[in-house]
């Protein structure tokens, strides 16, 4: 009996593990996505920057963008709940934002834009005052704080990519233009917030708009728009504002952090960092710190143990960094074990955090390196636990927001192209017979890489390291429109 | 121990007690042993038995066959991108860098929940589509008005929230 009981459970094991080993590899393709664009010739006008892709001071006004991207948001999300879109209008969207232009549903996307009227109109104005200031208590909040307005914000810049389609499509060049400038000056103005999640946000709006101006480049008879992508600024979703704040924020959330790095902590202080602490990680220890009476409910005996475990390890920390022996002797065990957890995460942290500071191509295997390291080190003492927990992954960061910047300088190449078309009625053999200037990569710091065949030129950018071919290879096929 | 090894004399009512359990007797047993294993051999080898168990080898063998085919089927993915895509690759002239696993194989922490950490979190690991969804209306609601507003007014009296709805009807427009 007892051996049919095993081979049942044998039987059904053989069965789920190969299924779940197949669906847990998801094979990720490592051909890059080869994007298409048609070109017709189309000479640099005057003025050079009459599609300036942002709003120009001139356009602005002072005050705080914020309140009106918030208004937007409201009636956006008021639309929504009062069943005023398609529940699975957010598919249709996905549809209509990829499809090529020439396929683009006009009735369909007007059922989707028809209700967005006002919320364009507040997002407009809100992209052209001077600053934004969502005011975030992040001092008080630390890593509880909440960005309710990201999601809403988020789908609306879908919508609006879906807009400029549709004035693409329709040749309303102005139109289009103007809500190139508002998607761009949203981009612009979140990642100038505070947090990591904004420049995120901010890189993939970049990267909506910058799929816009591929429809714009590629419909004959669109304005070249070479000088205007030359003066956008770089990187358009900076990483150091929202990293600044990254840094800081263990010591807004943590109060006791910065006594501990000074060697002040008390055990008090020991164990309002270990509460806190399990409160930031409460999903790892959720299964087991649920029962009153219970280990995890007592921070004191907590504390007690953690200064057990760490102080031979505390002291050897602070006598190789210097300190001398007899006097961490001396001192409070409390101290001694504070000093250890926040320096030595310190130390951990501006691994990571030093790099942030470089362009892409120094950052990224830097960062890659670290990150490894990180991935290494077991975790088995409170700094490592730290680590482990609150520092992001930034490679992955750098290599998103880079994104946008590496499709904006190749999409600057493929309007030197349509100038150039315009004045040779063909496409050059090499960069080098552009007089227009060119950026390199700003990814990798190098050039793209341009051969013409035939009737095609194909400008190409590797993945950066750490990157997959699939979602991180610049590829870009260029044909030449027949006159 | 001391206590163990001499117990304290029972008080008159613990020795009633004692005497009475001592008067019980077993009850002779009805069932005889090998009465008993002839019974359970009988039931082992009953086809009812082996009929319940059909449905269990059933499903693994559909089991088996299923992830067989999963684990061979490869799905195509769908790229998002802008452009229909085609698996032609033109190398390019510069060196590639060589792709690596993006992210060293760091045990993943992915909490619920809506703070900032939390969203982080889950952001870095499986992109934007890991922010918070926004709320769809009740499948069951009708469409309150189908047709899209044409005047600042119209719009905010009937489409907004409620405190600009009431800041429009007591007249604090500021």
């Amino acid at each position: 009996m007892k051996t049919t009981v095993r081979f049942r459970r044998l039987l059904l094991a053989a069965a789920i593990l190969p299924g779940l080993s197949a669906l847990a590899q998801n094979p990720e393709p490592d051909k890059p996505q080869i994007t298409k664009i048609t070109i017709s010739p189309t000479p640099i006008e005057k003025p050079a920057l009459a599609c300036f892709l942002l709003p120009e001071p001139q356009d602005t006004q002072p005050g705080n963008a914020a309140i009106k991207y918030e208004m937007a948001a409201d009636l956006y999300l008021s639309y929504r709940l009062n069943g005023n879109t398609d529940p699975k209008e957010d598919e249709t969207l996905d549809k209509l934002n990829t499809l090529p232009l020439a396929e683009l549903n006009l009735d369909a996307a007007r059922k989707i834009l028809d209700p967005m009227r006002m919320p364009f109109n507040l997002l407009r104005e809100g992209a052209r005052r001077e600053s934004c200031n969502w005011e975030l208590n992040l001092r008080q909040e630390g890593f509880a704080t909440l960005l309710p307005y990201l999601s809403p914000i988020r789908a609306q810049a879908r919508r609006l990519q879906l807009a400029i389609r549709v004035d693409i499509k329709n040749h309303h060049w102005n139109l289009a233009h103007d809500k190139l400038q508002t998607g761009y000056a949203i981009a612009r103005h979140l990642a100038h917030g505070q947090t990591l999640i904004e420049t995120l946000v901010a890189a993939a709006i970049a990267g909506q708009m910058n799929a816009c101006l591929k429809d714009w480049i590629s419909e004959p008879g669109s304005p070249n728009l070479f000088w205007p992508l030359a003066d956008l600024p770089q990187p358009i979703a900076p990483l150091n504002p929202g990293i600044s704040f990254e840094r800081a924020l263990i010591y807004f959330d943590l109060p006791e952090w910065k006594n501990m790095m000074k060697g002040e902590g008390t055990p008090e202080q020991l164990a309002g960092f270990l509460q806190h602490f399990l409160r930031l990680a409460n999903a790892t220890t959720a299964g087991f710190a649920d029962h009153e009476g219970d280990i995890f409910h007592n921070p004191q005996l907590m504390a007690t143990g953690l200064a057990i475990i760490e102080y031979p390890q505390a002291k050897e920390f602070l006598i190789q960094r210097g300190a001398k022996p007899e006097e961490v002797e001396k001192r409070p065990v409390a101290s001694v074990v504070g000093e250890f957890i926040s320096r030595d995460f310190r130390e951990t942290s501006d691994e990571v955090f030093k790099w942030m500071f470089l362009p892409p191509n120094q950052a990224i295997p830097g960062l890659l390196d670290t990150e490894k390291d990180l991935a290494a080190i077991p975790s088995n003492s409170m700094p490592n636990i730290l680590a482990r927990t609150l520092l992001p992954a930034l490679s992955r960061a750098i290599v998103n927001t880079a994104r946008p910047d590496r499709q904006l300088a190749a999409l600057r190449i493929v309007e030197a192209l349509r100038d150039y078309a315009a004045q040779h009625h063909a496409l050059p053999d090499s960069l080098n017979q552009l007089a227009l200037p060119l950026s390199n990569d700003p990814t990798l710091g190098k050039p793209f890489s341009y051969e013409h065949h035939a009737d095609t030129a194909v400008l190409t950018s590797p993945a950066p390291p750490g990157g997959s071919v699939a979602r991180d290879e610049l590829h870009y096929e260029i044909t030449l429109q027949p006159q | 121990m001391s206590e163990e090894m001499n117990p304290p004399p029972l008080t008159p009512r613990e020795r009633e007690v004692e005497n009475a359990l001592i008067a019980f007797r077993p009850a002779p047993t009805q069932m005889n042993r090998d009465t008993l294993m002839y019974a359970a051999g009988m039931a082992a080898g009953n086809r009812a038995v082996s009929r319940a168990l059909l449905p269990w080898k059933i499903a693994a063998a559909f089991l088996v066959c299923t992830s067989t085919a999963l684990a061979l089927w490869r799905p195509e993915r769908i790229a998002p991108e802008d452009h229909p895509t085609v698996a032609r690759h033109v190398a390019p002239s510069t060196p590639i860098a060589v792709a690596q696993p993006s992210i060293p194989a760091v045990p993943i922490f992915l909490p619920e929940g809506d703070s900032y950490l939390q969203m982080r979190q889950r952001v870095l690991v499986l992109g934007l589509n890991a922010l918070p969804s926004l709320p769809d209306s009740a499948p069951s609601s009708p469409p309150s008005s189908p047709s899209p507003p044409q005047h600042l007014r119209y719009d905010i009296l009937d489409a907004a929230p409620a405190w600009q709805r009431r800041a429009a009807s007591t007249g604090d427009h500021s």
